[in-house]
């Protein structure tokens, strides 16, 4: 087993703009960029749910630092930098909505009642409109809301994320090769946004933890200070057939640190993969190896000198 | 990327006579030359390429089974006689690299390829095998090294899978050059560092392989490639080895046993054939070939633990080819 406790749970500067359109689509403008972490599908999810609507209803700009702020991928911070931001501007956008709703209701603005796909006045079973046709009172060019991400709430019960993997593994203990059979892995993931990308990202994670517990290594001439192995044929990388079965839990935890209860999971997936495999192959073999990457030269050392200190042990 | 003039070869006496120029590779799947090129290691002002030609690529089974130069490993990999009658090659061809690069390497160019010592392909290091003064792999960072003749002038390893497996089948060489045709053993095909650091092979400027002919196994033959990496998706082998016995009766009449990866040559271990022929298949004879066949081993500072691995691959290819 090996397990995660991760720090950093984002912070202030990203800036949204939410447009809604009156044909009854939205749009997030958001600065935002996707190396492949599901971050687009990520900021469509949080405008679709709090405007009220499916996901191919909005659509997502993102990319660009001509956009409002985004921030930078990395440290685990993302999701929970942008999803506050973006939420922040769909619900300015929706306020924007209401106040147009109820200048022609005359009614208070804060007698607009918004549920998914409908809008309507407050305990007024006869003022109730569709989703678009509430859009199509809207001027011609939209209503639209700005958000930026607000500090991290004080009072939240917790300020880290936590993760734990279990590894399975089977070592030649002739040739100290290690393969890593299957990986379990349990994380706390705030509240997810998308299951499907959540679950890719700790793949991926778990994938990379599994290069770097038995393969990955910077080789550097120890004379002259050369990177001897600066290729991507001569570095390490796991490879299709290396990546182990792999099952992922997600936990959903409410902690309050920001308004979307989100989280980053790029660090916490691949923490504690190494940490797992070494104490599997730990267990496995009775010897410690305590150095990445575990290559068989290092298993088998490792069990030479298991071997000769039982045998000194009896002596 | 020098600039160079890419000749396709109309004929292989065309492409000989081109290759015999100064300052010309010859290029038939172009895995390692291309590679080569781009890692600024070679600097050729022609490269010839054979890729195309045609019949070069035929697997002919027979008495002897002849193997064109150009047939992809792949193809070798694939073939259904060649995996029942010489199930080591097709295992090494199939073994070697990844899908995509089988289905360009050519059984030649496995052959002909240059080590991938990082020393050698780093143009920062003038290596003995750049024609430089120094060996840095000898006192430098060579767990990947040789483990026999690592005392010569370079440590690299030879890269050749199918070479391995050839060797352990008696197989010979057909070459094609400027000043005709010859046949060569796969005993004397490759050179080692003490001969010439700067080369891998015997053949002259302008040869070509044109085929690999086996002799037809005689009966009772059993033979295993085993290759130990220690990723499973494309990687350079840590250790290989291949054996190969005719038994009958219980009695081991003939034996060939080679190691992969272990030396600057394709390594064959007559010390550890000389404890299986003539010997009786009995339960410690595979444990008694594979210390034989480590016995002489130099291991460098980092690579001591190849020793115990080549002992280990022999003992279970061993085990294997007499189960």
């Amino acid at each position: 087993m090996g397990a995660a406790l991760w720090y950093n749970t984002g912070g202030t500067g990203p800036k949204a703009t939410v447009i809604i359109q009156r044909d009854g689509s939205a749009e997030v403008v958001h600065g935002v960029q996707d190396l492949g972490t599901g971050a687009r599908t990520m900021v469509g999810v949080v405008a679709a749910e709090e405007l009220g609507l499916p996901l191919e209803r909005v659509s997502v700009r993102i990319g660009d630092t001509g956009m409002p702020y985004g921030p930078g991928s990395g440290g685990s911070t993302t999701t929970p930098s942008s999803a506050p931001a973006v939420r922040a501007a769909a619900v300015h956008a929706k306020q924007k909505m209401a106040e147009r709703l109820a200048a022609d209701w005359k009614v208070p603005a804060s007698q607009i009642e918004f549920a998914p796909g409908t809008v309507s006045v407050h305990g007024d079973a006869a003022r109730k409109l569709s989703w678009k046709e509430a859009c199509a009172k809207l001027p011609e060019e939209g209503v639209s809301g700005s958000g930026e991400r607000a500090e991290n709430h004080s009072d939240a019960w917790k300020r880290f994320t936590s993760g734990a993997q279990f590894a399975e593994v089977e070592v030649d203990t002739e040739t100290g090769l290690v393969r890593v059979k299957k990986i379990v892995a349990v994380h706390d993931c705030g509240v997810v946004v998308n299951a499907l990308t959540t679950e890719s990202q700790i793949q991926g994670g778990i994938i990379q933890g599994v290069s770097y517990a038995l393969y990955e290594n910077r080789v550097l001439d120890r004379d002259r200070g050369l990177m001897v192995n600066p290729n991507v044929e001569q570095y390490k990388i796991a490879g299709a057939r290396d990546v182990p079965e792999i099952e992922v839990h997600l936990v959903e935890v409410w902690d309050g640190v920001n308004n979307t209860h989100s989280v980053g999971i790029g660090e916490p997936a691949t923490v504690p993969t190494s940490g797992a495999i070494a104490n599997a192959v730990s267990h496995a073999v009775g010897a410690r190896i305590r150095r990445l990457p575990i290559t068989p030269e290092s298993v088998l050392a490792a069990l030479e000198e298991a071997a000769g200190q039982s045998k000194g042990g009896r002596a | 990327m020098k600039t160079f003039v890419l000749l396709p070869a109309r004929s292989l006496s065309e492409a000989v006579q081109e290759a015999a120029k100064p300052n010309t590779l010859v290029k038939a799947g172009g895995v390692d030359v291309l590679d080569r090129l781009k890692e600024g290691i070679d600097t050729p002002d022609r490269v010839v390429s054979i890729a195309h030609l045609p019949g070069l690529d035929q697997i002919a089974m027979g008495s002897p089974t002849r193997i064109g130069a150009l047939a992809t490993l792949a193809r070798m990999a694939s073939h259904p006689e060649l995996q029942k009658t010489y199930p080591a090659l097709a295992r090494a061809a199939a073994e070697a690299a990844t899908p995509q690069i089988r289905n360009m390497a050519t059984l030649g160019g496995n052959l002909c390829q240059r080590p991938r010592c990082w020393y050698y392909r780093n143009a920062d290091f003038d290596c003995r095998k750049k024609g430089g003064a120094t060996c840095f792999a000898q006192d430098g960072e060579n767990r990947f090294h040789a483990i026999f003749d690592s005392d010569l002038s370079c440590c690299c390893i030879h890269p050749s899978a199918t070479g391995v497996a050839l060797l352990a089948y008696g197989a010979k060489l057909q070459t094609v050059s400027p000043r005709g045709k010859r046949t060569i053993a796969m005993d004397d095909f490759f050179v080692r560092p003490s001969a010439d650091a700067q080369r891998e092979n015997v053949l002259e400027s302008g040869e070509i392989v044109e085929a690999a002919v086996l002799p037809a196994p005689p009966e009772g033959t059993r033979s295993v490639y085993k290759k130990l990496k220690e990723k499973e998706s494309f990687d350079w082998p840590l250790v290989e080895a291949c054996v190969n016995l005719s038994v009958s009766g219980g009695q081991i009449r003939q034996a060939r046993v080679v190691l992969g990866s272990v030396a600057p040559t394709p390594w064959r271990s007559k010390a550890a054939e000389a404890v299986l022929s003539g010997a009786k298949a009995g339960p410690d004879i595979a444990r008694r070939a594979a210390e034989a066949a480590v016995a002489g081993a130099k291991p460098l500072a980092q690579n001591a633990y190849k020793v115990r691995l080549a002992r280990v691959m022999v003992e279970r290819a061993v085990r294997e080819a007499l189960a």
